[in-house]
C-alpha cells in the first residue's frame, strides 16, 4: 500500500506542496532568489507554449506527415475553437463534467469512511489487505461490457464505473495519511477521555487531510480520463459525453483535427478540474503546516 | 447491418435529464389503443434501435408510409453503430426494439443464458453482390486463395462475417487460421484499405459501393455464395420477457413489418429514395448501392442454417434450436 | 514474530470467504452475469494453462495472445522509462527549461491517451506499433513529471560541496544527482506500471488482431460471461504481477541508493 505519491515530511510552501510533485499538479515556478526582476514564471511558461504551437505550426506546413493524419496546428486551434460554441459538444461536456463530479463525490463519500476504518483498525487492514491489492490493478475499463449489461447503459453505467476506479488513490491515500498522524496528540486526547471517534474527528482526518487531498486529485485526473475513454468505446447510445462526441467525430477521414480539437479541450478540461481541486484545497487547508502560506 | 456509423442523436444534456432518462428507462407512458385488427395494444410508443445500413430500409419505410400508423404504434428511431452496442439498453427498457440486428450476436448471447430474445421480423437475407471482401488491385490478392496470411477488417469478430468467411475459405482450400482479422468500423475501412494498415475489408452494402468508386477496390471473395448464399443476416429483435409482455404489440410490428418488407423488396427504387434521410449516402450514389433482399416472414428453415453454421464454425457449443426464438 | 502467521492467514482467510460465498450464491441464482468462481477457474485453465509442459503450461491461445500483450506493455514502458528518465533528469537540472516546458507538460499529462488513438491509428500501423505507442505516450508522463521534481531536489549543499572538490560532471550526475532523482523516478514508475495495463486494454479493444484486450472483446461480442470474467481474473493476477516486480526492483534500487547516500558525506 505505499503506493501513491506522499507529500514532502517537512513542512513546505504552497508551491511545493501543490507543485509538480505531485501528478497534475499547478505549475509552481522557483521564486526569485535575490533582489532585481527575473522573468515570472507564468511568462516563461506562455513562451514554451507559444514557441511549441509556432514549431507544429511549421512542421505540418512542411509536410513530413499527411495533413489528413496529422493536421496542421492552426486548423486544430481553428476547430477547438469552433467547438466552444457547438451547442452539441458544450452537452457533452457538461455530461462529462456531471458524470465526474457525481462519481467523485460518491467515491470520496466511500473511500475516506472506509479508509478511517481501515486505517484505524489494524486487524481488519491486515485481513482485507490482500482482496484490495487483488481487485485494485483491474482497470475499469475492461469492466465496461459487464457493468453495462448488469446496470444497463447510461449515467448508471458511467458513475459506478468511476466510482470503482476513483476509490483506490482515495483510499491509499486516506490510510497513508492516518499512518502519518502524530501518535502523541492522539494518546494526549484519548487521556483526557475523548472517544475513539472523537479522536478521530479531531485529530486524525484534519491530520491527515493533505494526503486525503492528493488522492482526492489523482482519483479526479483519472475520472475524467475513464469517463472520456467509456464514452468512446460504448458509443452515442450509452449517455452523452465527450468520449461518445470523440468517437462519432472519429467516422472516416478527414476528421483527424476535430478529434484533435475535442482532445485539446478533453486536456484542458483536466486541467481545470485540478486546478479547481487545488484552490479547494488551499482554502480548506489554509490552517495546515503544511500550507502555511510563507515558505519555510 | 453491422457497422459503426456515427451520427449524432441528440439526446438531452444535463445531470437531471439524464438521471430522468436512466432511472425512467422505456418510452412514453404504455397508453392503450387498437390495432387493425381490433386487438388492444398494450404499448403504442416504441423506440426502435436501427443501423444506417441498406438492412434498415424497409424501418424506414414503414414510418414514411404509414404502416406502424396502421397498426396503431408510433415508432421513433434511434441509429445506433453496431447491434450489440444497443443490447444493454434493450435489456433495460431504453430501447424496445433492435432493428436489424445480426442472428449471430443474438444467437450466442441466447445459447450463453446470458439473455433470452425472440425474433419479431425477418431483415435482410444477403446477396451475392452486397456482401463480401475487397481489396486494391495493387494488392496482388487474386481470390480466396490470396488471402492466405493476409489481415483482413472487420465490424466485428465472432460473427456473421468471419463465420461465411472462414467458410468459404475453408471450402476454397485455405485455412482460416492463416487469416488475421482486425476490428475496424465500417465507417473507417476505406481509409484503412487505402493506408495499408490491412490488406482486404469485408464490408456491406453501402460501404462496397464506396470503397469502389472512392479507390478503386475490387472484390475478392463474395461472402454471399457456395453453402452461404442467400443466408438470412439480419433480424428485428426484442427480449423474451417484453415479447411476453406485450404480445398484441409485437404482433402489430410483426404485421407493419411483413408489409414494409414485401414493399421493400418489390420497389427498389423507393428504398434507393429513403436510403439518405437515414444513412450518409447521397440521393446521386444511392441508385448504385446493391440492395439485400427482404424476406417478408420469417422463415424457420433458413434461420436454423445460421445457427447450424454458426455450431460448425464453433460458435455454438451445442445445437441451437431457433423455432422457439421465432416470434408468432 | 509469532503474530505473523496469524497475520498471514487472516489476511488470506477474507479473500478465501469471500469467494466461497460468491461460489454458493452463484450455484444458488445461476445468473450468467455471475459466473461461480469453479466456472471461472476452469475457464482460465482450459483457457491459457492447460497447455504443454514444455511450453510451461502455456497453451496456444495464451502464447498467440497474452504473450504480445505483455511484450507490448514492456516495450512501451521501456521507451517510457528511458525518455521520461533521460528528459526528466535534464529539464528538472535547468530551472529555464522546466519554467518554459512546465505548463506543456501538465496539459500532455493530462491529455486522455484515448482521444489519441484515432491519431496513432492514422500513424501507426493497426496492431503492435500503434498500441506500443499509446502505452508509450500515455505512461511517459507520471515518470517524466516525477523525475523532473526529483532532479529539482537534489540537496544543494551537496552539489555545491561536489563542485567545490571539483567533482567532474558525469560523477555529479551519477553518485548525486540521479539517486536524489530515484525516488522520485520510481514513484512515477509505479503509477506508469498500472496505467500501463489499462492502456495495454484500451488499445486493443480498440483495434488489434491479436492480445488480451482482443481476446476480451471476443469475449464481449459473444456474450460468453465466463470467457469475460476468466479475462477480467488474468488482468487482476497480472496487475498484482507487476505491482510486486516493480516493488521488488525498487526495493532493490532504492536500498541501494539508500546505502550509497549513507556514504556520501
Amino acid at each position: 500500500m505505499r503506493d501513491w505519491v506522499r507529500l514532502p515530511a517537512r513542512p513546505a510552501g504552497p508551491g511545493r506542496a501543490a507543485g509538480a510533485s505531485t501528478p497534475g499538479g499547478v505549475a509552481g515556478p522557483a521564486r526569485p532568489a535575490g533582489p532585481g526582476w527575473s522573468m515570472p514564471g507564468w511568462v516563461r511558461g506562455v513562451c514554451g507554449v507559444v514557441v511549441f504551437l509556432l514549431a507544429a505550426e511549421a512542421f505540418g506546413r512542411a509536410d513530413v506527415i499527411n495533413r489528413a493524419v496529422l493536421p496542421l496546428a492552426s486548423t486544430v486551434l481553428a476547430r477547438a475553437a469552433g467547438l466552444a460554441v457547438s451547442g452539441q459538444f458544450l452537452g457533452d461536456v457538461a455530461a462529462t463534467i456531471g458524470a465526474w463530479a457525481l462519481g467523485l463525490a460518491i467515491a470520496v463519500a466511500v473511500a475516506v469512511p472506509a479508509g478511517v476504518v481501515l486505517g484505524s483498525l489494524p486487524g481488519v487492514r491486515a485481513a482485507t489487505r490482500a482482496m484490495v491489492e487483488f481487485l485494485r490493478p483491474i482497470p475499469s475499463v475492461a469492466l465496461i461490457v459487464l457493468v453495462g449489461l448488469i446496470l444497463g447503459p447510461g449515467l448508471r453505467m458511467n458513475v459506478t464505473l468511476i466510482v470503482y476506479a476513483a476509490i483506490w488513490p482515495v483510499l491509499f491515500n486516506t490510510i497513508y495519511g492516518l499512518d502519518d498522524v502524530d501518535p502523541v496528540a492522539r494518546e494526549t486526547l484519548r487521556a483526557f477521555g475523548f472517544g475513539r471517534l472523537r479522536v478521530i474527528t479531531l485529530v486524525d482526518l484534519p491530520s491527515a487531510s493533505p494526503f486525503i487531498a492528493t488522492g482526492i486529485r489523482l482519483a479526479s485526473s483519472i475520472a475524467i480520463i475513464l469517463n472520456i475513454s467509456t464514452g468512446y468505446l460504448t458509443g452515442r447510445i450509452s449517455g452523452n459525453g465527450i468520449g461518445a462526441f470523440i468517437a462519432e467525430a472519429n467516422t472516416g477521414a478527414g476528421n483527424t483535427s476535430l478529434v484533435l480539437a475535442a482532445a485539446l479541450w478533453a486536456g484542458l478540461l483536466g486541467l481545470a478540474a485540478n486546478a479547481v481541486l487545488v484552490w479547494g484545497e488551499r482554502r480548506v487547508l489554509r490552517w495546515h503546516h503544511s500550507y502555511s502560506p510563507e515558505p519555510a | 447491418m453491422f457497422p459503426r456509423r456515427r451520427t449524432a442523436c441528440i439526446v438531452a444534456a444535463g445531470l437531471a435529464t439524464l438521471w430522468a432518462t436512466a432511472a425512467c428507462g422505456g418510452s412514453a407512458q404504455p397508453s392503450t389503443s387498437t390495432s387493425s385488427t381490433g386487438t388492444r395494444l398494450e404499448k403504442t410508443h416504441l423506440t426502435v434501435g436501427a443501423l444506417p445500413i441498406v438492412d434498415d430500409a424497409p424501418l424506414f419505410l414503414a414510418i414514411k408510409n404509414g404502416y406502424f400508423r396502421q397498426q396503431g404504434l408510433t415508432v421513433t428511431t434511434q441509429i445506433i453503430p453496431q447491434s450489440t452496442l444497443a443490447i444493454p439498453d434493450m435489456l433495460h427498457g431504453t430501447v424496445d426494439i433492435i432493428g436489424t440486428g445480426n442472428y449471430v450476436s443474438f444467437f450466442e448471447g441466447q445459447a450463453q443464458k446470458t439473455f433470452s430474445i425472440r425474433v419479431l421480423s425477418a431483415g435482410a437475407t444477403c446477396t451475392q453482390n452486397s456482401f463480401g471482401i475487397l481489396t486494391l488491385p495493387k494488392s496482388g490478392i487474386k481470390g480466396p486463395a490470396g488471402l492466405a496470411g493476409k489481415t483482413i477488417a472487420v465490424n466485428l469478430t465472432n460473427n456473421i462475417q468471419t463465420l461465411t468467411a472462414d467458410t468459404l475459405l475453408k471450402a476454397s482450400g485455405v485455412g482460416p487460421a492463416s487469416v488475421k482479422y482486425v476490428v475496424v468500423p465500417f465507417p473507417d475501412m476505406a481509409a484503412a484499405l487505402q493506408a495499408g494498415r490491412v490488406n482486404a475489408i469485408s464490408v456491406v452494402e453501402p460501404f462496397m459501393t464506396g470503397a469502389e468508386q472512392a479507390m478503386g477496390a475490387v472484390p475478392v471473395m463474395s461472402q454471399c455464395s457456395g453453402s452461404v448464399s442467400r443466408l438470412p443476416l439480419s433480424g428485428y429483435f426484442a427480449t423474451a420477457a417484453w415479447a411476453a409482455k406485450y404480445p398484441h404489440t409485437a404482433h402489430a410490428f410483426q404485421v407493419a413489418m411483413a408489409k414494409a418488407q414485401a414493399f421493400a423488396d418489390a420497389n427498389p427504387s423507393a428504398v434507393q429514395k429513403v436510403l439518405p434521410t437515414y444513412t450518409k449516402i447521397t440521393a446521386a450514389a444511392a441508385p448504385h448501392i446493391k440492395l439485400s433482399y427482404y424476406p417478408p416472414a420469417l422463415n424457420p428453415a433458413q434461420v436454423q442454417r445460421v445457427a447450424d453454421l454458426m455450431l460448425a464454425g464453433g460458435l455454438l457449443k451445442t445445437p441451437l434450436d431457433v423455432r422457439p426464438l421465432l416470434f408468432h | 514474530m509469532s503474530r505473523a502467521p496469524g497475520r498471514l492467514v487472516a489476511r488470506w482467510a477474507v479473500i478465501a470467504a469471500a469467494v466461497v460465498l460468491w461460489q454458493v450464491w452463484a450455484r444458488q441464482q445461476g445468473s450468467s452475469f455471475f459466473p461461480p468462481p469453479s466456472a471461472i477457474a476452469a475457464r482460465m485453465y482450459q483457457q491459457w494453462f492447460s497447455g504443454p509442459p514444455s511450453h510451461l503450461f502455456l497453451t496456444p491461445d495464451a502464447v498467440g495472445n497474452v504473450l504480445p500483450s505483455l511484450g507490448r506493455i514492456a516495450a512501451g514502458l521501456a521507451i517510457a522509462v528511458v525518455v521520461g528518465g533521460v528528459a526528466g533528469v535534464a529539464i528538472g537540472r535547468s530551472v529555464a527549461l522546466s519554467g518554459y516546458l512546465d505548463p506543456l507538460l501538465q496539459f500532455a499529462r493530462a491529455l486522455p491517451a484515448v482521444t489519441l488513438v484515432p491519431v496513432f491509428i492514422a500513424l501507426f500501423r493497426l496492431g503492435t506499433e500503434m498500441e506500443v505507442a499509446t502505452i508509450a505516450f500515455g505512461t511517459v508522463w507520471p515518470i517524466l513529471l516525477n523525475t523532473i521534481d526529483g532532479a529539482r531536489s537534489v540537496d544543494p549543499v551537496q552539489m555545491e560541496t561536489a563542485r567545490a572538490f571539483r567533482l567532474p560532471g558525469w560523477q555529479r550526475l551519477t553518485r548525486l544527482i540521479i539517486p536524489a532523482t530515484m525516488p522520485r523516478f520510481f514513484a512515477g514508475l509505479r503509477l506508469s506500471v498500472s496505467l500501463a495495463l489499462v492502456l495495454m486494454v484500451f488499445a486493443e479493444l480498440a483495434g488489434s488482431s491479436n492480445g488480451l484486450g482482443y481476446e476480451m472483446s471476443n469475449a464481449e461480442s459473444s456474450f460468453d460471461m465466463t470467457w469475460v470474467w476468466a479475462t477480467i481474473v488474468l488482468l487482476a493476477l497480472l496487475g498484482n504481477v507487476f505491482n510486486l516486480l516493480e516493488q521488488a526492483v525498487e526495493h532493490r534500487m532504492l536500498g541501494w541508493h539508500r546505502g550509497a547516500r549513507g556514504r556520501m558525506p
